[in-house]
């Protein structure tokens, strides 16, 4: 056999158990394999590699297993937001648009101190209405959205502790949203939660969400 | 909009991400957690992506690469995914059945030993069933040498696994 033919025979073995080949290399090829046996060896050795790798791609995700995972994801993505986490900005990385923010921020604290006066407490309100240094609009949106999706899986899922949970959240919008949510549920044991909430609510007393709350669960539980 | 996007992101690719590091780790656990770890990665470097990004090439890489990291900290093989096995074709005999396992555990195993760009390209092409202009714009190079990794892959795997095949 012609040593330099064997290795250039060997070079194109992968493009042929690949399929890559044209007719008549495939031919050559072929010819080459019938009088080779450590090329013929080689190229079947190849081919159990290709059908083992099969058995990898065959191996499907379900949607289930994809929710999963974006729940996971999601939930830690929440906590390291919660823990301030978040990562900097398009912004961020231009440290002149930095120094503006702080300032402006700085001149707004200033401010905000000379209208409200140091001993002024911040009011529990509706978020609607009038809004407090903890009540900005949340600068990370998604963050509330997904605060009230965990709030409706725990109402889904008859979770009332992870609804307790979420009654001690710093935004508005999701602590009334589970308030709502543990009204419909009617457990005795978020009485307590509801009413501190209730009592530091300042806005409109018809429009307490954790009193209407609470009072929900009551009449439930009388009615029980 | 940002998160939307970040959120748009996981919806289309998180599949693709799964069965990537499924295919590489054949571990359910294990591959949630490179999914995790892709795009944790993504998020904490969200503001320095450019609009123009190459989502389909960065993920390829990125998981490849990531699922190569993870089962190099784990330093020991793993046993099968039960659920992943079960998707072995072979006929009912026991013996072909575990067989087959082991061929398909050994070769998750040396699949990871490859060098990076040869690992990529047998993911890309045997895993995730891409031809070479897709591997090529995956990996960022031209497709003869993408054709060149995967072949020298084949070969590799093909010697490596010599004495079992």
């Amino acid at each position: 056999m012609d040593m330099k033919n064997h290795e250039a025979f060997q070079e194109n073995l992968a493009g042929f158990v690949l399929g890559e080949l044209n007719e008549q290399q495939s031919r050559q090829i072929q010819k080459h394999l019938d009088e080779c046996a450590a090329c013929r060896q080689e190229a079947r050795r190849m081919q159990k590699v290709l059908e083992a790798a099969d058995c990898l791609k065959a191996g499907q995700v379900d949607e289930t297993t994809c929710q999963q995972a974006r729940q996971t994801l999601l939930a830690t993505l929440q906590k390291l937001e919660t823990e301030g986490g978040r990562p900097a900005g398009r912004w961020g990385s231009y440290p002149m648009i930095q120094y503006a923010a702080a300032a402006a921020l700085l001149i707004g604290a200033l401010l905000a101190l000379h209208y409200l006066g140091p001993d002024q407490q911040l009011p529990e309100t509706n978020g609607l209405t009038t809004r407090t240094s903890q009540e900005i609009p949340p600068a990370v949106p998604t963050t509330q959205e997904m605060q009230l999706q965990q709030v409706a899986q725990c109402f889904e899922s008859g979770n009332v502790q992870g609804l307790a949970d979420l009654l001690r959240s710093d935004r508005p919008e999701t602590r009334q949203a589970a308030a709502r949510r543990l009204a419909e549920i009617g457990d005795a044991s978020v009485l307590d939660a509801l009413e501190t909430l209730a009592g530091r609510w300042e806005g409109d007393p018809q429009d307490n969400p954790y009193q209407q709350a609470a009072e929900a669960i009551r009449k439930r539980l009388k009615e029980d | 909009m940002a998160d939307e996007q970040f959120n748009n992101l996981v919806a289309d690719y998180g599949r693709k991400v799964l069965h990537i590091a499924y295919g590489v780790l054949g571990d359910h656990q294990a591959a949630l957690d490179v999914h995790q770890e892709v795009f944790l990665a993504i998020w904490k470097r969200w503001g320095s992506f450019d609009s123009q990004v190459n989502w389909d090439g960065y993920l390829y890489r990125t998981t490849i690469r990531k699922a190569l990291d993870y089962a190099r900290k784990q330093r020991k093989e793993k046993h099968l995914d039960p659920e992943f096995e079960k998707q072995i074709p072979s006929d009912d005999n026991p013996q072909s059945r575990a067989r087959a396992g082991e061929l398909v555990s050994l070769l998750r195993r040396h699949i990871r030993n490859l060098p990076a760009q040869q690992a990529q390209a047998f993911v890309l092409a045997r895993i995730e069933g891409l031809g070479y202009p897709q591997i090529a714009a995956a990996m960022g190079c031209t497709e003869p040498t993408a054709r060149v990794h995967l072949h020298r892959a084949l070969k590799q795997l093909a010697h490596e696994m010599r004495d079992v095949l």
